[in-house]
């Protein structure tokens, strides 16, 4: 069996699924390429941990792996989805492991502010603790310092006006495949690669955001602050 | 049955506590993580009357019996080898709470305790006095003869035994009759006097069909077992069918194991079972079948049991079984590591919710 927490890794940030780790794992990368400040990347491990059901079963499991005495930080991404207290569940889910027994995972009272005490725990709610959603839209907010996101936005408003019918829960997913395949257009390779797929994380894979330093965006100051608690 | 245990100053345990034990009990972990040395000191403290279990252990008997340098003779043979970093200086400790059943809330818990300690007789001021209450002449044994002395908790009286050249010398052992215990090794099956003393209890006991029953697991075409005493060595011969029966021992590894571990639990009913290495011989379909099986036996005949593995396959066929047969509170997983912390070893213990947390990411991880 594999170690949920490998020997090293002092710094675990929990995400919902193989999206979010892309998204993360690329975003901590560019943190620490670009940053004057020394990030222990080396020490993160971005673990999985399937969904908001399964964040209890996740941590009930992390609590008992090796190295969990080890760890120093820990970082909890959860999409507010249609829950505006998104944040105090991922406090409930905690709460529910701590009856368990000890080892027991610090409650942080605010979200992307950490806990006091070691290992320090920080809550991340995407894309804000105010605004329903998920880690979709807060790309979608970023991707808006390109020109080409406004398009996408008035194409799907005239979707809306023909009356074609577009699951709200999957309209951003849709907007940001659109807006990658109008952004290669010219690319034949690279739209065919793409349209092959349906992830989100399509997006990282390309050389978009580099080229576009969207990573800098306004809309990912809190993740980027956060990002920089957990690795600091 | 045993509810916690605790193990100090034993091969590569300097001090190790397992909690929460249930009915059964599977123990996994790496290499050298002390898997075998945790069935072997269980195996020891059930047998905590006397040292007779120490002796009938084959991998405590080799080790005892196996000289710490090999240049040297068996006249320099040492108790050191079953204590932790070879230090003789510190006893071996091993305890455990039991919970016993059919008792009120507050007798319901007793704990046992074993001493087990490495003492010179050349630098003893009573020698003469031990050497008589070892049951030998005073003369008999070399000055520099090794001894180790194990005290129980429950009778107070201690047991000597001592390493000469040619062995063990054990003269006042009683017989283990504090809780029927049976360890099954990971490589050497039963012995064919094991194998008939437990053939004749379970025939006396009309279980015979619980064994075949067992086995049909493994060969659907079994109808009987039964046992061959001519000759010099009793073995037993199944019928699968044919016009005349054939040796157990002609068939595969698994029906000698699984026949092994029926014989050994009807055996040990109301005690413990150690099964090491429990995946040898199994195929991975049907293990589920197999647990679901030792769920019943040991439930039947109220016996604890805990086995090793290496095996993730057996892991998650225990977990499937347990839960399929609606049991899961029976079975607990043990996980032996070292801990990065400390540097000793460890032991974390799954319970149901943590099982389940286990099982909905398939036994895997994804990380980075």
């Amino acid at each position: 069996m594999d170690e949920l927490i490998p020997e090293g890794k002092t710094r675990i940030l929990l995400v919902e699924g193989s999206d979010d780790r892309v998204f993360f794992d690329r975003f901590v990368n560019h943190l620490a390429e670009t940053s004057d400040a020394q990030f222990n990347v080396t020490e993160l491990s971005i673990i999985e941990y399937g969904g908001r059901d399964k964040l209890t079963l996740r941590l009930r499991e992390l609590k008992k792996a090796d190295n969990f005495e080890l760890v120093t930080h820990m970082g909890i991404v959860r999409d507010s989805d249609f829950n505006t207290d998104a944040f105090r569940s991922v406090q409930d889910r905690i709460k529910t492991v701590n009856n368990d027994g000890p080892p027991h995972i610090q409650v942080p009272n605010q979200p992307s502010v950490p806990s006091a005490n070691v290992p320090q725990v920080s809550v991340l709610i995407v894309p804000s603790v105010e605004r329903e959603g998920m880690l979709d839209d807060l790309v979608m907010e970023a991707l808006t310092i390109d020109p080409i996101a406004s398009c996408v936005n008035e194409y799907f408003n005239c979707l809306q006006s023909a009356e074609v019918q577009v699951v709200p829960e999957r309209e951003t997913k849709a907007k940001i495949r659109t807006f990658l395949i109008a952004k290669n257009v010219d690319r034949a390779t690279a739209v065919s690669g793409i349209t092959d797929r349906l992830f989100l994380s399509d997006a990282y894979e390309t050389s978009l955001w580099q080229e576009h330093h969207l990573w800098e965006s306004p809309a990912l100051q809190e993740t980027r602050d956060f990002l920089t608690q957990l690795l600091d | 049955m045993y509810k916690s245990f605790r193990v100090k100053n034993f091969r590569c345990f300097k001090d190790l506590q397992i909690n929460d034990l249930g009915r059964v009990n599977l123990i996994a972990g790496k290499n050298n993580t002390g898997k075998t040395a945790l069935l072997e000191a269980m195996h020891v403290l059930a047998g905590t009357y006397s040292g007779q279990v120490l002796l009938r252990n084959p991998g405590l008997r080799r080790a005892l019996l196996r000289p710490e340098n090999e240049s040297e003779t068996r006249n320099q043979l040492s108790w050191s080898t079953i204590f932790f970093g070879l230090n003789t200086s510190l006893a071996i400790e091993l305890s455990a709470s039991e919970r016993i059943p059919n008792r009120t809330m507050d007798k319901s818990q007793s704990r046992i305790e074993l001493s087990i300690q490495s003492v010179s007789f050349s630098n003893d001021t009573d020698d003469e006095s031990r050497y008589k209450s070892f049951g030998y002449q005073y003369d008999v044994l070399p000055d520099d003869t090794d001894i180790l002395k194990l005290c129980p908790s429950l009778d107070g009286r201690p047991t000597y035994l001592a390493l000469i050249h040619s062995g063990i010398v054990y003269p006042r052992l009683k017989p283990s009759r504090f809780r029927p215990s049976q360890l099954l090794h990971a490589r050497t099956g039963a012995s064919a006097r094991d194998i008939e003393r437990r053939f004749n209890r379970i025939q006396k006991a009309k279980k015979i069909d619980a064994l075949v029953t067992a086995l049909e697991l493994i060969e659907p075409r079994i109808k009987d077992v039964r046992i061959n005493t001519d000759g010099w060595l009793s073995h037993l011969m199944t019928d699968i069918g044919l016009d005349y029966m054939i040796a157990m021992s002609e068939s595969g590894e698994g029906m000698n194991r699984l026949s092994d571990i029926i014989l050994a639990m009807h055996e040990a009913k109301g005690g413990i079972i150690f099964i090491d290495e429990i995946e040898n011989g199994i195929h991975h379909s049907v293990q589920n079948k197999i647990w679901k099986t030792i769920g019943e036996v040991a439930r039947e005949l109220d016996i604890q049991v805990f086995a090793t593995t290496h095996s993730l396959e057996m892991i998650r066929a225990a977990y499937e079984a347990f839960t399929e047969a609606g049991r899961l509170d029976e079975f607990r997983y043990h996980r032996l590591s070292e801990s990065r912390k400390t540097g000793g070893l460890r032991a974390t213990t799954y319970n149901e919710l943590d099982l389940e947390a286990l099982a909905a990411f398939d036994f895997d991880h994804e990380v980075r």
